[in-house]
């Protein structure tokens, strides 16, 4: 490519040199009108190629710079292209009479191509920012309204009107007006045309708009000079006969042309400066707007990093200013972000903390309940076996007791059975004896014998129920259960033991009451103890109240007495055999009554207040 | 041995027989006052201390009662109600005992006529005797 482009370069010098000495040459000649510099050019009024010469130079040098990039073998020919069209143009500028009635027909059809193109161009760009579009609308409607007016010049010119008017040589003004709109408008659609990139290749676009700046340039021109033909025609004519005849006409002419030339060159040159300055602010002010948007992406470009030697030094510093300050933003903007992103992360992970501290706050607490909970159970539980030990002490204490007791009953039993045999023959022989005395009472008159004899009789008694009563123990027999009327079994034992004179009987039993499985004749033997145990605690009279009640399943008879009561010390004992309070009890009675509810699947238990009397319940499970 | 006597405390016209009364009982005691009673009342009156001795005594006399202890030495008074029962199945056996666990039913079933608990209630007895005698 280095190549390639080193002999681009070369070429290019070449023909803008070439095209710069033709120029030259007639410059020079046209001011010292010799021939021999402009015999060879094909027209009399070599001034005219001037400007044209050199804007051709200008193009080349400036204008139209040909890519590097561009395929080599086309780039001279592409100049060579560029040129002979340039100087065809030109010559039909100073040679009007070969084109006598089409020479209007140049700019006419040039612009009606132009027009068409920047139609085309127009209808092809519809990516372009909306205020570009309303310019390129505008330009595109301003080249085809040039060429259209083009036209009817033409068509004007070719009507017999036209030959009427004054003759105004070669071109007409606004032929001139109109190349030099069309050449701006022109000009400025190619720099603000962005050509779609679908139609050419990036070279071929670069390229065609470079041809656009050309030849609208071209066109400024051509129309400029036919404008300062037209200008200098007029001078001419305004200028008073008598200062043309003193300086003469040529040299008031050429003086004419030359202040024209002066103008134009100056206004050409202004505009040209001027263009070239825009451009390049315009290409900066590009970069910057880019890196603006760049560093409002946060990323700079590297291609914009690269400040072009050509940029203005302000420029440069702005650039280079802006870069880096670019960079710092958006190394600030990555810095907060990233920091922003730790901030988060850290956030995230405060928020989980504090969730995992919640959670074990809140597994403390329950926890913390749990224990209180457990610790509330553990303190229930103490309780409860605490209760179940005393329960099971007492209990325990209780099956010792009864233990205890029925061995105690078991070998008093024994001890009963194996000497009642034997008490009972004297007692017999002492009961015959006083049986005898009776019958002898005709022979014994003594009333104290009599007496005596009694007591013999009764002291048998007692010894016999003692023998009896121990006797029952020897053989506690198995209760032959059967179902039971209690309210007739109570009415039997209070009819067996009826209740002193001074002792009130009150019986509670209700109408309705089951009947209950039990031994009658066991039960009857515990009743009548309780009742004569009561009858005897009330010697001084009283109430005796049998009661008889089913609750749930329980059947109980209580028997309330109102007698002297039992003290707490011997409520534990009056189970007990051999203990009695009586003076003659045998301490046998209540402690075979408890064996023989016990027998029967039940209990008997004792309530009793010293002086206010005593309550003794049998309770029993109706099922027996 | 004791003599019979015909002294009574209700002399029976003198056509009517003698009641004979055999009282079996190892305890001497019981057979001398229940024999005085007895004898006292009118009674013939023969008195045993073992079955054995009851025996003899049933084969020599025609009694018309016999009071018999369940617990002798020799024998149990309930076999000796059989056996006398056997030799002469018209005399009134009374079974007499002191432990109250032997069932009265049990000898009323070998025949006896009465079951008395020691120590004997006497009137009871002797309504026994009256009822019979008629």
């Amino acid at each position: 490519m280095a190549k390639a482009s080193l002999f681009v370069d070369v070429l290019r010098i070449f023909c803008g040199a070439v095209i710069f000495v033709i120029a030259t040459l007639a410059l020079v000649g046209a001011t010292t009108h010799q021939p021999v510099l402009t015999s060879w050019l094909p027209n009399t009024k070599p001034m005219m190629a001037v400007p044209a010469l050199s804007f051709g130079f200008l193009s080349f040098f400036l204008w139209i710079p040909l890519q590097t990039n561009f395929q080599s073998f086309l780039k001279p020919l592409y100049k060579f292209l560029l040129s002979g069209i340039m100087v065809l143009i030109l010559m039909s500028l100073f040679r009007p009479t070969w084109f006598e009635t089409s020479g209007i027909a140049i700019p006419t059809g040039i612009g009606l191509l132009l027009g068409a193109i920047g139609l085309f161009i127009y209808c092809s760009a519809k990516t372009v920012h909306p205020n570009q579009n309303f310019l390129i609308s505008l330009l595109g409607l301003s080249v085809i309204g040039l060429g259209l007016f083009s036209l009817g010049e033409y068509i004007i010119r070719l009507s017999p009107v036209y030959a009427a008017l004054p003759a105004i040589e070669d071109i007409s003004i606004p032929s001139s007006v109109c190349l030099v709109l069309l050449g701006t408008g022109i000009n400025y659609l190619s720099l603000v045309m962005p050509v779609p990139k679908l139609l050419f290749e990036r070279t071929l676009r670069h390229s065609l708009i470079r041809i656009y700046l050309g030849v609208s340039l071209l066109l400024v021109a051509a129309g400029s000079f036919f404008s300062v033909q037209m200008i200098h025609r007029l001078i001419f004519q305004m200028v008073p006969q008598e200062i043309v005849s003193s300086l003469g006409s040529t040299i008031l002419s050429n003086l004419i042309h030359l202040i024209l030339l002066g103008v134009s060159v100056g206004v050409v040159f202004v505009v040209l400066v001027g263009m070239y300055l825009s451009s390049r602010f315009k290409r900066s002010f590009e970069e910057l707007k880019t890196l603006a948007y760049q560093i409002e992406k946060g990323q700079i470009s590297p291609s914009l990093e690269i400040i072009e030697a050509n940029e203005w030094e302000e420029l440069k510093d702005v650039k280079g200013s802006l870069i880096h300050v670019g960079r710092n933003l958006i190394e600030a903007r990555q810095n907060l972000e990233s920091k922003l992103k730790e901030l988060e992360t850290t956030g995230a992970e405060l928020r989980d903390s504090q969730k995992i501290a919640l959670s074990l706050l809140e597994d403390t607490e329950n926890a913390n309940r749990q224990l209180e909970e457990a610790k509330g159970a553990l303190q229930q539980l103490n309780l409860t076996l605490e209760t179940k030990v005393e329960e099971r002490t007492r209990e325990l204490k209780l099956a010792q007791e009864k233990l205890v007791r029925t061995e105690k009953l078991a070998a008093l039993g024994q001890l009963a059975s194996a000497v009642a045999h034997e008490i009972r023959n004297p007692l017999t022989g002492l009961t015959n004896s006083a049986y005898f005395l009776k019958l002898c009472e005709d022979e014994i008159k003594s009333m104290e014998v009599k007496k005596h004899v009694e007591l013999i009789n009764k002291q048998v008694g007692n010894i016999d129920q003692i023998i009896s009563n121990l006797l029952e123990f020897a053989r506690v027999k198995e209760p032959e259960k059967k179902e039971t009327d209690v309210r007739g079994l109570i009415q039997s034992v209070i009819e067996k033991f009826p209740p002193p004179s001074n002792v009130r009987l009150l019986l509670e039993t209700p109408s309705k009451i089951p009947t209950i499985k039990v031994d009658p004749f066991q039960m009857g033997q515990v009743l009548g103890n309780l009742m004569t145990n009561a009858y005897q605690a009330m010697a001084k009279g009283g109430e005796l109240k049998i009661a008889a009640e089913d609750k749930s399943g329980v059947f109980s008879i209580t028997c309330q007495d109102t007698g002297s009561g039992i003290t707490s010390e011997n409520l534990t004992k009056i189970f007990e055999p051999l203990f009695s309070t009586k003076p003659k009890g045998t301490g046998l009675g209540l402690a075979i009554c408890k064996q023989l509810v016990e027998k029967q699947g039940g209990t008997l238990e004792v309530e009793s207040t010293p002086g206010k009397g005593s309550r003794f319940i049998v309770k029993l499970s109706r099922g027996g | 041995m004791v003599e019979p006597t015909t002294q009574g405390v209700e002399p029976k016209p003198a056509q009517r027989e003698i009641t004979k009364v055999l009282i079996v009982d190892d305890d001497e005691t019981i057979r001398t006052t229940l024999g005085d009673i007895f004898r006292k009342r009118g009674y013939f009156i023969a008195a045993v201390g073992t079955a054995a001795e009851a025996l003899e005594q049933v084969k020599k006399n025609p009694f018309h009662f016999a009071v018999i202890d369940i617990h002798l030495p020799d024998m149990s008074g309930t076999e000796l109600l059989e056996q006398i029962r056997k030799i002469n199945f018209k005399i009134n056996c009374i079974m007499i005992t002191g432990h109250s666990e032997e069932k009265p039913e049990v000898s009323v079933e070998k025949g006896a006529m009465a079951h008395l608990m020691k120590p004997l209630k006497l009137d009871q007895l002797m309504a026994i005797f009256n009822r019979k005698e008629v």
